[in-house]
C-alpha cells in the first residue's frame, strides 16, 4: 500500500538521554519476551533520541498541498477500497490514509496500515489509539448535535486522557459552537458545498479551536480537530464516502 | 582506633535487577535507566505550596548552602552533584509526599583527617512543610539534617519562605547544630551533647538527643527568577564550617553566599556559586518525576475494537447455541483466539466454552498493566465467540499458577467501550481463580513444556568504597528458563565479565559475624565466569487464597540450598501474610558448584499492606543469614504506573558494635518500569537497591520468585490502580 499510508510516530522530545546511550552499544537476543527486551527497546529509543538530536528527522513529511496532494489522493483512492479519509498531524509530522475498521453504536473506528486507530462519532473525534498521548474516549454528544445541525450554541464535552500515573483523567470542557463561512469542499471523489462550523472549547489548562466542514445532510467532510496536549491538532479529510 | 570517616568500611552495593512481575528473571541489566529519563511538561503548581525545582549544595530544595521552606513537586526525584573547595556532595532527594521530603547523601571532604586524608560521610535528611503560604503568612518547614548519620552534617532548622510577586521569594530561618554555628543568639533548649568526631561509636542511630539543642542562629536569603530559566540567589549563612576550618579543610571570611542557577531543561540544572568570601562552587542537578512518563498512553498498536453482536431479532441464527454441542467448532475458535492473542503479546494457556460462557486462561507477557491484557483479550473474545456467549471469564497465569479470574459481561463491553474505563470496572468482578471450578479446560499444547533463553548485557555497580567511590563491571549474561508445566520451572544464569574494576577493591571484611555478605569482593575477584543462580522451582495453588513455592539449587550469588514459601492473599484484599523457611549453605567464592562450610536455617513471617494513600508497608520478622533474629520494615511510595521509591531498616539482635559501621542495616530502593521511559509496552522493571552499608547483620536471602510480588498485580487492588489502560 505504499509508504504514504504509514503513520509514523516520532518520540516525544527527550533531552535527558545522556546515560541511555550506553545501551546503544549493547544488544541482546533470545526468545524470552520478558527478558532483554528493555535493552532492545532502550536501544531503539536512544537511536530515535539521537536521531532527533542530530537533526536527522529529515524524513518527516510536511502536509502535502496543491497538485501533490491531488496526486496523493488519487493514488490512495486507487489503492484502497471503500470509504477512505486522510489524517495529518503536524506535531507528529505524520500522514496516513484511514480505512473503516469497525462501526458500532454510532461510532466509527478508522485504522491506518500501521494499526493506529481513530474513532469518530458523527465526524467528531472521540478516541485515538497507538499515537502516544492518546485521547482515550470522549463524550461529544453536545457539540455533535449542534455541529451536524450547523447551528450556533453553547454546550459541553468530556475528553478523557490518562495522567502520568496512567489514571483516567476526565476533562469537562465548555464549548461554544459558531457557524462560519460557506465553503465548497472538494477532495477525492467528493465535491460539496459546506458550512465551516467552529468549536471553541476551554477548561482550566485546556483551550482549543476545532473546525468542521459540514454538508447539507449534516456529514462532516473535513475537520481540524485537537486530540491532546501531546499530539496537538489533526487534519482529517474524507476522500470517498 | 576508630576514626570517624569510613576507612574501614566495605563498599555498599547498588544492585540493579530486571524482572517482570510474573517473570523468573535474575539480575541482569542496564544502568542506563537511572538517568535516561524522558520528561514532558511539568505538572501544574499546587495553589498554596511554594514549589521549586531549585536545589542547594545539599541537594535539597533551597537556597545555596541553606534550606528554604519551598518544596519540589510531589514525587520529584533529584540527583545533585555539588563541589566547592574541599567539599563535594552527591545527593538523592525524593519528595516523598506533597509536604515531606527525604535525602540521602554521600559526601567527601578533602584534607579533613589529621593526616591530611579525605573523609567520607553518608547522611540522611528529612524535612516537612507544615504550613502553606497564604496572603499574609509564609510557608514554613521544619527539617532534620543527618539525623541518623554520624552527625558531621547534623543540623535542625525551622524556616519560612514568602513570595513577593511572581519572581521573588524571601527566606528566613533559625538553625541548630551546624546551622547554629555562626552568629548564635543563644541556646534556648539546652546544651547539645558533644560528639567526638575522631572517636565515636558505630553511628547510624537516630541522634534525637541532639535535636534543637545547643546554639541557635538565624539565617536567610532571597531568590529572584530573573528570566524563565535563570534563578539568582543570595543568602546569609549560619554555618561556620567549624570542623572544616579547625582542620584546615576550609577557609571562611564572610557569611554571604551568591549564586546563579540555570535551567537547561526540565531534567537538568546547572548552578555556580561564590561561597563564604573564598570559594567558587559548581552544581549539577538531574531531575526526574515518576508522574512524567515518556508517554501517558504508550505507543503500542491499537487494540481491536469491540465487535457488537447483531440483535437476536434481526439475526436469530447468529444466536444459535448448537455450535457448543459438537466438538468440532471449539478447537477452531481456540486456534483463532490464540493467534489473535499472540499478535498482542498475550499467551493462551487454556480455554473451555459452553454455549453461554467462555473460560480463557492467559499469560500476559507484554503489558505492564494487567488490565491492558485483560482489555485486549476481552475485545478479541467479542470478535471470536459466537453470539450466545455472554460471560467472559479471563484468568491470569503467573509462573504456571492460575491467580485471579476477572468476569466481564459481553453486553457491558458492547455498551461501554466508548465510555471511561471506570464504567466497565464497576461492572467487572475479580475472584480467586481457584475458588471457582474450571472443568474441561483444553490446555494449549505449546504452552508447556517451553524453553526460553536470552543473552543480554548486565551491569553491576559498587558505590562508596573510599578508594574509588564508584566501581563497576560490565559483562554478558546467558539466562534460560524451562517451563515444564504444573508450576515447575527450571532456570539458570551465567555471567561473564567483559570489563570492570569490582575485583580491584582491596578492603577485606573485618566483620566478627559470619561473613554472609561482607565477602562480596572475594566473589567478584574469583567468580568470573560465575553461575548467578541455577534452580528448580515449583509454584502451586494449594487452596483458595493460598500460594506456594519451593525452590532448590543455587539460589543466589552467595548461597545455595532449599527455600519454601507460602502466601495467604485474598484476591480482593490489599493485605497478605506469608511465611518462608530456607536451609542454605554458603557458596564457594568461585561461584561454581562448590560450597563452604557455613550453613544456616533462615526465614521470616511477613505481613504486607497496600495502603489506600499510595504507600505500601511490609514487615518481615525472623532469622537472618548470620543466624541473627530480628525484623525488617519496608515502606514504599507506590505510583500507579509501577514506580516505587522506598526505604527499609532491619534491626536484629546483633549489637551495634558487632554490626560495625552504621549499627544496623538500612537502605533505599527504587523500581522503575521500563515502559515508563520507553513508552513501549514491556513488563520489565529495573529494581535498584542502595544499601547504606553492606554488612553481615540483618542480611536476607536473595531467592527469586517470592510470591507476593509475583501475584499481587493480578489481584483486584492493583488491577483497579491500573485500570485506566483497560481500553488501551
Amino acid at each position: 500500500m505504499g509508504k504514504v499510508l504509514e503513520m509514523r510516530h516520532f518520540s516525544r522530545k527527550v533531552t535527558a538521554a545522556a546515560l541511555l546511550c550506553c545501551s546503544v552499544f549493547l544488544t541482546s537476543c533470545g526468545n524470552n519476551p520478558t527478558k532483554g527486551q528493555g535493552v532492545r527497546l532502550a536501544k531503539d529509543y536512544s537511536m530515535s533520541v539521537l536521531g532527533k538530536l542530530n537533526g536527522s528527522g529529515g524524513k518527516t513529511p510536511t502536509e502535502p498541498t496543491g497538485d501533490s496532494l491531488r496526486a496523493l489522493d488519487a493514488a490512495i483512492l486507487t489503492a484502497l477500497p471503500g470509504p477512505v479519509q486522510t489524517f495529518y498531524a503536524a506535531d507528529l509530522k505524520s500522514f496516513a490514509a484511514l480505512l473503516v475498521w469497525d462501526r458500532s453504536h454510532g461510532y466509527v473506528t478508522w485504522t491506518s496500515s500501521t494499526k493506529q486507530s481513530l474513532t469518530f462519532k458523527k465526524g467528531i473525534l472521540t478516541a485515538t489509539r497507538g499515537l502516544s498521548g492518546d485521547l482515550m474516549s470522549a463524550n461529544v454528544d453536545g457539540p455533535a448535535s449542534l455541529i451536524t445541525a450547523r447551528r450556533t450554541g453553547n454546550t459541553q464535552r468530556v475528553n478523557r486522557y490518562l495522567d502520568g500515573e496512567g489514571v483516567t483523567l476526565p476533562i469537562t470542557l465548555n464549548c461554544a459552537i459558531t457557524r462560519g463561512a460557506n465553503e465548497t469542499y472538494s477532495a477525492g471523489q467528493i465535491t460539496a458545498s459546506t458550512v465551516v462550523m467552529h468549536e471553541n472549547c476551554t477548561a482550566p489548562g485546556y483551550s482549543f479551536e476545532n473546525k468542521y466542514w459540514v454538508d447539507g445532510s449534516g456529514s462532516v467532510l473535513q475537520s481540524h480537530q485537537w486530540i491532546s496536549a501531546e499530539l496537538g491538532y489533526a487534519h482529517i479529510r474524507l476522500l470517498r464516502r | 582506633m576508630r576514626i570517624w570517616c569510613f576507612l574501614q568500611n566495605l563498599p555498599s552495593r547498588l544492585q540493579i535487577k530486571n524482572f517482570a512481575a510474573c517473570n523468573f528473571a535474575k539480575p541482569t541489566s542496564c544502568v542506563a535507566i537511572l538517568a535516561g529519563l524522558g520528561m514532558l511538561a511539568a505538572p501544574a503548581a499546587l495553589a498554596e505550596a511554594p514549589l521549586s525545582q531549585s536545589t542547594n549544595l545539599y541537594g535539597a530544595t533551597g537556597l545555596i548552602d541553606l534550606p528554604s521552606a519551598e518544596s519540589a513537586p510531589d514525587g520529584n526525584i533529584n540527583l545533585t552533584f555539588s563541589t566547592f573547595g574541599n567539599t563535594s556532595r552527591s545527593t538523592l532527594t525524593f519528595q516523598i509526599t506533597d509536604r515531606l521530603s527525604g535525602s540521602f547523601r554521600y559526601s567527601k571532604v578533602n584534607s579533613f583527617m589529621p593526616d591530611g586524608a579525605a573523609t567520607f560521610d553518608r547522611s540522611f535528611d528529612l524535612s516537612y512543610r507544615f504550613l502553606d503560604e497564604s496572603t499574609y503568612l509564609p510557608a514554613m518547614t521544619v527539617g532534620l539534617n543527618d539525623f541518623i548519620g554520624t552527625g558531621i552534617y547534623g543540623a535542625e532548622y525551622l524556616v519560612a519562605t514568602k513570595s513577593f510577586g511572581p519572581s521573588v521569594r524571601a527566606t528566613a530561618g533559625l538553625g541548630w547544630g551546624r546551622l547554629g554555628s555562626h552568629g548564635s543568639i543563644g541556646s534556648p533548649f539546652g546544651e547539645r551533647p558533644f560528639i567526638d568526631l575522631d572517636n565515636f561509636d558505630e553511628g547510624g542511630t537516630i541522634n534525637y538527643d541532639q535535636w534543637f539543642r545547643g546554639p541557635m542562629a538565624p539565617f536567610g536569603g532571597v531568590s529572584w527568577q530573573a528570566t524563565k530559566d535563570l534563578l539568582l540567589k543570595a543568602e546569609y549563612s549560619s554555618d561556620a564550617y567549624t570542623q572544616e576550618v579547625a582542620r584546615g579543610a576550609a577557609t571562611i571570611s564572610s557569611p554571604w553566599n551568591f549564586g546563579a542557577e540555570y535551567k537547561v531543561s526540565n531534567e537538568l540544572r546547572l548552578a555556580a556559586y561564590y561561597l563564604y568570601g573564598e570559594e567558587v562552587g559548581a552544581q549539577l542537578t538531574f531531575n526526574i518525576n515518576p508522574k512524567r512518563p515518556a508517554s501517558t498512553t504508550g505507543v503500542e498498536i491499537a487494540p481491536l475494537p469491540v465487535k457488537s453482536r447483531p440483535s437476536r431479532q434481526s439475526n436469530p441464527a447468529a444466536w444459535d447455541t448448537s455450535w457448543a454441542n459438537g466438538s468440532t467448532s471449539q478447537p477452531g475458535i481456540q486456534g483463532a483466539i490464540k493467534k489473535a492473542l499472540a499478535k498482542d503479546g498475550i499467551r493462551l494457556v487454556a480455554m473451555s466454552t459452553t454455549a453461554h460462557t467462555v473460560d480463557l486462561e492467559i499469560e500476559n507477557e507484554k503489558y505492564g498493566p494487567q488490565p491492558e491484557a485483560l482489555g485486549r483479550t476481552a475485545r478479541i473474545l467479542t470478535r471470536a465467540m459466537p453470539a450466545s456467549v455472554e460471560t467472559f471469564v479471563i484468568t491470569l497465569h503467573v509462573q504456571g499458577m492460575a491467580t485471579t479470574s476477572t468476569i466481564i459481561k459481553r453486553s457491558d463491553l458492547e455498551q461501554l467501550q466508548h465510555a471511561g474505563a471506570n464504567a466497565i470496572l464497576a461492572k467487572t468482578e475479580t475472584i480467586d481463580a481457584v475458588s471457582r471450578p474450571r472443568p474441561h479446560l483444553n490446555f494449549d499444547d505449546e504452552t508447556y513444556p517451553r524453553f526460553l533463553w536470552s543473552i543480554a548485557p548486565y551491569a553491576k555497580l559498587s558505590f562508596f568504597d573510599p578508594d574509588n567511590p564508584v566501581r563497576g563491571d560490565l559483562g554478558v549474561e546467558l539466562s534460560s528458563t524451562f517451563y515444564l508445566g504444573n508450576g515447575i520451572v527450571l532456570s539458570g544464569s551465567i555471567r561473564k565479565k567483559i570489563i570492570g574494576n569490582l575485583d580491584e577493591a582491596t578492603r577485606t571484611s573485618n566483620s566478627t559475624l559470619p561473613h554472609v555478605r561482607s565477602d562480596q569482593v572475594l566473589y567478584d575477584i574469583n567468580g568470573d565466569p560465575g553461575i548467578e543462580f541455577l534452580t528448580a522451582a515449583w509454584y502451586s495453588r494449594p487452596a483458595t487464597s493460598l500460594y506456594g513455592r519451593v525452590t532448590a539449587g543455587y539460589l543466589e550469588e552467595m548461597f545455595g540450598g532449599i527455600s519454601a514459601e507460602v502466601l495467604w492473599k485474598k484476591a480482593d484484599k490489599p493485605y497478605a501474610f506469608g511465611a518462608e523457611v530456607n536451609y542454605v549453605v554458603q557458596r564457594d567464592f568461585d561461584k561454581l558448584l562448590g560450597f563452604q562450610d557455613y550453613s544456616v536455617a533462615t526465614g521470616h513471617v511477613s505481613a504486607y499492606y497496600k495502603m489506600p494513600i499510595g504507600f505500601h508497608a511490609q514487615l518481615d520478622v525472623g532469622r537472618y543469614l548470620a543466624g541473627d533474629w530480628g525484623a525488617t520494615l519496608s515502606l514504599d511510595r507506590e505510583f500507579k504506573n509501577g514506580w516505587k521509591v522506598g526505604a527499609y531498616a532491619t534491626v536484629t539482635d546483633v549489637s551495634a558494635e558487632e554490626f560495625g559501621e552504621g549499627s544496623f542495616d538500612k537502605g533505599i530502593y527504587m523500581s522503575i518500569p521500563f515502559d515508563w521511559f520507553l513508552g513501549q509496552p514491556t513488563r520489565q522493571v529495573a529494581d535498584i537497591t542502595l544499601q547504606s552499608l553492606a554488612r553481615d547483620g540483618g542480611a536476607k536471602l536473595d531467592v527469586d520468585g517470592r510470591l507476593y510480588e509475583l501475584v499481587r498485580d493480578t489481584h483486584r487492588p492493583d488491577l483497579e490502580d491500573r485500570w485506566g489502560k483497560f481500553w488501551r
